[in-house]
């Protein structure tokens, strides 16, 4: 039996790559674009994704994936794109044997495992909505990166008669 | 306990989604219709999505819902949403009160299909409404606080952190 944790961390990496690999295709002038109430710039937002998404495995595991990316050096879309396949793919290991009870410390306070595996779950959520919102406000259609596309991408919805 | 790590991230989706109303209920009636490009609609809406369709993937994970679901139209009260918010808290509850849920399960149809009985069948398994509840959820979230920034008006942190120090499953560290 898979553990339903293990598929909403398996939608986030999805979601997060599909994303990037989308954003990947713009042309260089679109990723400097945004708009009020969000984050920054597409560009801006996804690096934040993967920024953070480094830091939270960092935290649970011990490790860092890829070089640091830091907010300010935009790094290109394929390197994102192979950072945040590596801090996906570690999150569903780690969360395979993880206990939702272990404390971590982190940023000078006591965090149970389970806060922060929400924590990432929640964060790219939230940013990739920002990118989407990005998109939508100047003109590009967003992608869908729901659980129903994931769900759809990997054939694992369907109708019935 | 079953589940305990997407049992807490329900939760704290409910939470998310009771501090965005309780933010809301400071809005005006104006205010509350406002909107933004690239978003879902006005505010208003939005909240009354996020919860209706919160009660329709519970209802599939479920596989009953007795209550009538929230009706998604342009004049929701919010009060009305905080009636079934409170049923998806509820139902949240009752998804975990029994054996472990099994993610591979496959479900075949929802039982709020009597309400459009012409829409297709569609079959699917636990994870991915149990997954898109949460994305869902935030997604459409970070869309109000989009539209309350973009009109100079107050958002919410709505992330696990302040989530966990309310619940005081965080605390300062006095070691190293």
């Amino acid at each position: 039996m898979t553990a339903a944790l293990d598929l909403v961390l398996r939608h986030n990496a999805w979601a997060n790559r599909y994303l990037i690999e989308f954003c990947a295709r713009l042309d260089a002038g679109a990723l400097e674009r945004a708009t009020p109430g969000t984050y920054g710039t597409l560009s801006a937002t996804l690096q934040h994704i993967v920024s953070a998404e480094q830091g939270y495995i960092e935290t649970l595991g011990g490790e860092m994936i890829g070089a640091p990316v830091e907010e300010t050096v935009p790094r290109p879309m394929d390197e994102l794109l192979v950072i945040v396949t590596g801090t996906g793919q570690r999150a569903i290991e780690l969360a395979s044997r993880d206990d939702a009870a272990r404390e971590i410390t982190f940023d000078g306070r006591r965090w149970s495992a389970g806060v922060v595996y929400a924590q990432i779950v929640h964060h790219g959520n939230e940013h990739r909505a920002q990118v989407k919102s990005i998109l939508g406000a100047n003109g590009i259609e967003p992608p869908g990166v729901s659980a129903w596309g994931y769900a759809m991408d990997a054939g694992l919805v369907r109708s019935g008669s | 306990m079953p589940n305990p790590f997407l049992k807490r991230q329900m939760e704290h989706d409910v939470w998310a989604t009771e501090q965005m109303l309780a933010r809301c209920r400071k809005l005006s009636p104006e205010q509350l219709d406002l909107t933004t490009v690239g978003t879902f609609g006005t505010i208003r809406r939005t909240l009354g999505h996020i919860v209706a369709a919160d009660e329709r993937y519970l209802a599939r994970l479920l596989g009953a819902w007795d209550e009538a679901p929230l009706r998604e139209t342009p004049d929701l009260m919010l009060d009305e949403i905080a009636v079934h918010l409170a049923h998806v808290r509820e139902g949240i509850e009752r998804l975990f009160s029994g054996s472990t849920l099994d993610a591979d399960r496959l479900i075949p149809d929802t039982p709020l299909r009597r309400y459009a009985p012409n829409s297709p069948r569609i079959e699917m398994y636990v994870w991915v409404p149990a997954a898109q509840l949460i994305n869902h959820g935030v997604d459409h979230r970070s869309h109000i606080n989009t539209i309350l920034a973009t009109h100079g008006l107050e958002t919410v942190d709505l992330q696990v952190w302040p989530y966990a120090m309310e619940l005081g499953a965080s605390r300062e560290a006095k070691d190293k």
